[in-house]
């Protein structure tokens, strides 16, 4: 390492540079910038460059950033299932109304101590403000902007919490979406277009967004069609008054908005209006449209290059990046920037009054820079011209959806009325008698990971709890598999006693499979001693399953982990075919194992109603993993295919697994074993991935499918009471 | 992986193993073994407080512990420090210990959908995004503590700019008045050190690779 420091001139040097480009103005940074000797100048490239992508990385803090004590609670109708973000002035929660209707929304609340804090006129007249600003946003009605439905107030612990219940929009950030899916140029005008006309819908209205960013601008597929959903309307507007008399907001100035996306005179703290908005807008519609953003210098209030100039000073590798990202070629992505060009310019102009007026204004200045293109309406599952890829997609997802709605409806039904039945919709009609009987119903093949069980059980506890858990799967016929890690049952005097737990298991009827012996994880390992810890595992269990005339055939990866590069996958399952092992994969799961901690932590403290909210916790949570797994097995296939569901040998199963299995039957399930799993074409598929997560197989197949619409991020987690009830409390044993 | 693995342990008694650099000194120099320890005991009497179970909602949050540690021993009167930077350098380690062992822990166990794909790791393979840090896993919580190091081996107040904030969870002004620099020279220091981290984490890849 070289040894460079304070006081040292080269590092002194480096960091000048960096902070010299960084503050001065686009033009006057890239004159700097190309004034430098090419090694330094090299280096503060690369620096600035890791600066534009460090964005908020190191600034939140390192554990999950969610407080609540209102998870679970009401506000107004509706029950608050998790927290969905938190933003300066508040949490959104994604919540269930059950009455009259059935609908999730997302909720908005503020934070008490952006409230006055006195109980005074001053706190009253805020929040009467705030109640008129969301009767405002409820007023609004436009396809492209989330719905506000309703506002209230209630008193929670003595305190007011004004909230605002939303439309829920699941979706991706545009400008993600834009480059996910390649849509070409016209297809991100059409985009931008719909986003025009939704915010041009509420300026008509007198109502600004004020933090339009590609956070707040998703694009959603409805009935088979993408179209842009402006979220957050008016929230930073509303919720402002409530902050007038409160000392946070001299503290956070100007926060309402967020830097980089919010207009000179915003940034100033200075009254916005609509044009502050196209001013946004513009910003947008030059990231869609360019490529890049606009290149100005650190000061806000400056006119920004010209999108042209700023196109062709690009790197010819960027440039035809760009292009490739459109499925276009580079003339014609810097034809058309050419084209709106002075457009852009004037939504960017730093003096409010010479822009567009409003949304409408800047929507009609883009159709008369270029009346050929952008404002043609796209019919549904299809866009304004030859079908492309993304048109194909939206039509196969348009017949997904269906299904999925065919599903969420039976799923309506079954939290009505059945939450036990064990008849499925699917299976009610008998099928004619001449006709082959095959049963239709969906099948999930059980499986149970780290027998004989978590390392921290006595023998005695673990051999009750296989008693428990092979009684509920003899009572319902369920066939299992169980993983075993062989080295637990290397404790010493207690080996016969650990082994004949998994005899247990065989003299049942179920299947044992390798799942290492020690549970090694891959991605932290040698490859040879993972290689052995393998066989290791495979010599214990053969000698076992040979008592029972049983081969050895399936292999779980230890935390699902499969290789973070091409080669390691390849070496491992060379290993794994060489010994005659077929990989078991996962397709649904419920993080079982974080919430048997917590339980297991309560019970152990005689907390027995503690314990009961865990496990109410665990079924609630399991309800919400597998919605999320059966959508993307539909999404990803069209149809349903046979589930592997991978539970744990823990106490929380033994205890509740019965209701488990109660939620599978009522979802239609029928109980196959993994043999039978692995016939299903679907599970049969080869999985290509490599990285460093434990993922389930969903989520690896959709890397070789082409228009996955899939939306990882929204995959559940548990609460944020089990997430720090599983972390915390172990670590600070005395 | 690491031998640093192996010194973050519940107990302290020395702030680290032998041969590694000091970490986290203040503006008046590193704090001693016995401050360190007592900030460690009593972030961590706090954190399990918080942990009780009649508040389920509580989660651990650096700026709430260490600011509550910091009232609850004594703040601007303790006879324990001389200042308050000499505190919060003792409580960025007492934090960085107490969170990577959590992480330890969580990692452990984690598998299946419960490795988010938004980790540090996941994002370095397909390219960096901001949002990344909002959940890193025990190997990039170390890894990013290594090039912390680094970075304090060619300029300790960059590094301690980063400690305080990243793992104390000090605000700018906070930072600046524990170290004794203004706001200004804070605020530029920690852009640069993070630039400076994320590059050279740039080519970081998980162990076992």
């Amino acid at each position: 390492m070289s040894a460079t420091g304070p006081g040292d001139s080269d590092w002194d040097e480096l960091w000048n540079a960096f902070h010299r480009v960084l503050e001065a103005d686009g033009e006057e940074g890239a004159r700097a910038l190309a004034a430098l000797p090419p090694r330094l100048r090299r280096e503060v490239e690369e620096l600035l460059e890791a600066h534009r992508k460090s964005g908020s990385w190191l600034r939140v803090s390192n554990t999950t950033p969610v407080r609540d004590a209102l998870i679970g609670g009401r506000l107004g109708p509706y029950r608050l299932l998790r927290q969905l973000g938190e933003g300066g002035m508040g949490c959104v929660y994604l919540a269930e109304q059950s009455e009259p209707v059935f609908r999730r929304v997302a909720l908005k609340t503020v934070r008490e101590d952006w409230l006055p804090k006195s109980a005074g006129q001053g706190r009253a007249s805020a929040l009467r403000r705030f109640e008129a600003e969301c009767q405002a946003l409820v007023l609004m009605n436009h396809p492209n902007v989330a719905s506000a439905y309703e506002v209230g107030l209630d008193v929670v612990d003595g305190r007011g919490v004004p909230w605002v219940a939303m439309e829920w929009v699941s979706g991706l950030p545009i400008d993600e979406y834009c480059d996910r899916y390649r849509l070409s140029s016209e297809q991100r005008l059409s985009l931008l277009f719909e986003v025009l006309a939704g915010v041009g819908h509420a300026h008509r209205k007198g109502i600004v967004h004020r933090d339009l960013k590609p956070s707040n601008i998703l694009v959603t597929v409805r009935d088979g069609v993408a179209m842009a959903k402006v979220i957050d309307f008016g929230i930073a507007k509303a919720l402002g008054p409530a902050l007038v008399d409160s000392p946070a907001l001299t503290r956070l100035g100007a926060s309402i908005g967020t830097p980089g996306a919010m207009s000179p005179e915003q940034a100033r703290g200075e009254e916005v209006e609509a044009t502050s908005d196209v001013y946004s807008l513009g910003l947008l519609a030059y990231r869609l449209l360019c490529g890049v953003s606009p290149a100005f210098g650190a000061e806000p209030g400056r006119v920004p290059q010209a999108p042209v100039e700023r196109f062709k000073a690009l790197a010819a590798g960027d440039q035809q990046d760009i292009a490739a990202r459109r499925g276009e070629r580079v003339q014609d992505v810097l034809e058309r920037i050419r084209r709106f060009g002075p457009c852009l310019l004037s939504a960017l102009d730093p003096d409010p009054s010479r822009r567009p007026r409003d949304a409408g204004a800047l929507a009609e200045a883009l159709r008369s820079a270029d009346p050929a293109t952008g404002w043609r309406r796209r019919w549904p599952g299809g866009w304004g011209r030859a079908p492309s890829r993304v048109g194909a997609i939206a039509i196969a997802v348009a017949g997904l959806v269906l299904v999925a709605m065919a599903f969420a409806g039976h799923r309506l039904l079954r939290d009505a009325t059945h939450p036990t039945s064990t008849s499925s919709p699917m299976s009610a009609a008998p099928p004619p008698a001449e006709a082959p009987v095959r049963d239709r119903r969906p099948a999930v093949a059980v499986t149970f990971d780290d027998l004989p069980s978590t390392a921290e059980l006595s023998v005695g506890e673990t051999a009750a709890l296989t008693e428990g858990l092979l009684s509920e799967l003899d009572r319902r016929g369920i066939p299992a598999t169980g993983f075993v890690n062989a080295s637990r049952l290397d404790v010493a005097g207690e080996l016969d006693a650990r082994a004949d737990i998994l005899r247990r298991w065989l003299r049942a009827g179920h299947g044992l499979g390798n799942h290492g012996a020690r549970h090694l994880s891959l991605h932290g390992e040698t490859l040879p001693d993972f290689l052995k810890d393998i066989d290791d595992g495979g010599t214990v269990l053969r000698r076992l399953l040979s008592e029972f005339e049983q081969p050895l055939r399936y292999y779980r990866h230890p935390f699902l982990q499969t290789g973070r590069s091409a080669e390691t996958r390849r070496e491992v399952e060379a290993h794994l075919d060489a010994e005659g092992y077929r990989v078991a994969p996962v397709t649904l799961e419920n993080h079982d194992w974080m919430f048997a901690e917590v339980y297991a932590q309560r019970l152990e403290a005689g907390d027995a109603p503690g314990a009961a909210d865990v496990a109410r916790a665990y079924l609630e949570f399991t309800v919400d993993a597998f919605d999320f797994w059966e959508d993307a097995s539909i999404r990803l296939f069209g149809h349903r295919h046979a589930q592997v569901l991978v539970l744990h040998a823990n106490r929380l199963n033994a205890d509740h697994f019965a209701s488990v299995a109660d939620l599978l039957t009522a979802r239609g399930y029928r109980f196959i074993d993994l043999d039978e799993a692995m016939a299903d074409p679907v599970l049969g598929r080869p999985d290509s991935y490599t990285g460093p997560g434990g993922v389930l197989w969903q989520f690896r197949w959709a890397q070789t499918l082409a228009g996955v619409d899939v939306d990882w991020s929204a995959e559940p987690e548990p609460p944020a009471w089990i997430v720090d009830g599983f972390g915390a409390p172990g670590d600070f044993v005395e | 992986m690491d031998d640093r693995s192996e010194d973050i342990q519940p107990t302290v008694a020395e702030p680290r193993s032998a041969g590694e650099p000091p970490s986290t000194a203040a503006a008046s120099g590193s704090p001693g073994p016995r401050l360190l320890a007592e900030v460690y005991d009593e972030l961590r009497r706090l954190a399990r407080a918080r942990m009780a179970r009649e508040r389920p909602g509580q989660t651990l949050e650096p700026t709430a512990l260490v600011h509550e540690a910091w009232l609850r021993l004594g703040g601007d009167k303790s006879r324990h420090w001389d200042h308050r930077g000499h505190f919060f350098a003792a409580a960025a380690e007492a934090m960085r210990r107490i969170l990577i062992e959590r992480a330890r822990r969580i990692g452990r166990h984690r598998h299946g959908g419960g490795q988010r794909r938004t980790s540090l790791g996941a994002t370095l393979a397909d390219g960096w995004s901001p949002d990344a840090s909002t959940r890193l896993d025990v190997a990039e919580l170390l890894a990013l503590d290594g090039a912390l190091d680094r970075l304090a081996q060619r300029d300790e107040a960059m590094a301690n700019v980063v400690r305080l904030r990243f793992w104390a969870g000090l605000t700018v002004d906070e930072a600046a008045e524990a170290l004794d620099l203004s706001a200004r020279s804070v605020s530029r220091k920690w852009t640069a050190a993070r630039a400076w981290l994320l590059r050279e984490l740039r080519d970081w890849r998980p162990p076992g690779e």
